[in-house]
């Protein structure tokens, strides 16, 4: 394997994470969770010999990784499965762990109803960015992040309500 | 929901069971609507090249008297000529390096803006190419001395203007939905699907 390709692959490796919840907030279901995954990957391996380290990785992988969601259309019309989340929601544990994941589970699934502006925004969010920040990796201002951010919490909040489930 | 909560949940999600292709060659062929749209695109070349060699094979299969066949040449020289025009800009596009670092809005904007030219570029090609060779048929009629391949076709009729007229305006109207609702079909798709994140992103 070439020294280049090695190199970008450990990086990846080390971002994984980053790859990851993106594809996840995206797509609902595993195999096209996969797909998308695999999309980012191919997408920064195609930028990555443009990409000249004036900006930070992170940056440059947030705004690979996000510009390749937008326009990921594939089976995304998928609408969050209810029947399987109240299921879930039977189902008692104590356990903190699983208390925490199903708590993430309902805000994934919960992700899902917003269209992809507002998953970008959330993600950039979760993620720590800045107002600022989240304004010029999509392209728009400051304030328009913010209002835009705030609205899309609200949006979510009333969501997971709806859903009959309050963390 | 406390969102202070979730953004701890989020950074101590674990890792450890993501797998990371081996090499970049596993992975699956890109599917973004630009390499999409290029990959239509190359289809689309091969397919026109083919279309533009039989075409310049009229002469020989359809028995072209020397007349025909030195009227042919500069029409078929324009069809050449324009074509190359359009595969030009279709190249130039298809080359360009687009950059998935850009900002979102740029990055959809110049897709948005370059695919619209495209289109618009295909429908003018489609019309232009239909008005070359409606010109060719009429001149062809004209210059040929030998009547008697036309008159078979039209043998079976009573009112032969009536069946011309007819078939100018099935060709028009073929045109036209050749020219606007094939790349509609074709390409439109993802123009839409683009614009409306677009939309998204400059909602106030």
């Amino acid at each position: 394997m070439k020294t280049t390709e090695q190199e970008f692959l450990s990086l990846i490796e080390d971002h994984k994470g980053l790859i990851h919840k993106v594809s996840r907030m995206y797509m609902d279901e595993p195999e096209d969770r996969e797909d998308l995954f695999q999309e980012i990957i191919l997408q920064l391996w195609k930028s990555y010999g443009s990409f000249k380290g004036e900006s930070k990785v992170s940056t440059w992988m947030y705004r690979v990784a996000l510009n390749t969601s937008l326009t990921f259309f594939k089976k995304d019309k998928r609408k969050p499965d209810n029947i399987r989340m109240h299921h879930k929601m039977d189902v008692k544990d104590d356990n903190e762990a699983s208390h925490k994941e199903t708590q993430l589970d309902y805000f994934y699934k919960a992700v899902h109803t917003l269209n992809p502006v507002e998953k970008a925004l959330i993600f950039l969010f979760l993620e720590g960015q800045s107002h600022k920040e989240i304004g010029s990796n999509l392209g728009i201002t400051e304030v328009n992040a913010r209002v835009k951010l705030n609205r899309t919490k609200d949006k979510l909040q009333e969501i997971i309500k709806k859903q009959g489930y309050e963390f | 929901m406390n969102f202070n909560e979730l953004q701890k949940q989020w950074n101590d999600e674990p890792t450890d069971k993501i797998h990371v292709p081996n090499t970049i060659d596993t992975l699956r062929e890109a599917q973004t609507p630009i390499d999409k749209v290029r990959k239509k695109m190359k289809m689309d070349f091969f397919s026109q090249i083919i279309l533009l060699i039989l075409t310049g094979t009229a002469p020989l299969i359809f028995n072209f008297s020397k007349e025909a066949t030195t009227l042919f040449i500069p029409f078929y020289g324009m069809m050449t000529g324009f074509m190359c025009y359009y595969y030009y800009k279709f190249f130039v596009f298809y080359k360009k390096s687009y950059d998935m670092s850009f900002d979102s809005r740029k990055n959809l904007l110049w897709f948005y803006y370059e695919l619209k030219l495209n289109i618009e570029l295909y429908k003018a090609l489609t019309y232009i190419m239909f008005f070359i060779g409606f010109s060719f048929g009429v001149l062809f009629g004209i210059v040929t001395k030998d009547h008697s391949k036309i008159d078979n076709l039209l043998s079976g009729f009573e009112n032969k203007i009536q069946v011309l007229i007819i078939f100018i305006v099935v060709m028009v109207v073929f045109s036209f939905f050749m020219a606007e609702f094939i790349p509609r079909w074709y390409y439109g798709k993802h123009l839409k699907q683009v614009k409306s994140v677009l939309d998204q992103l400059d909602e106030e």
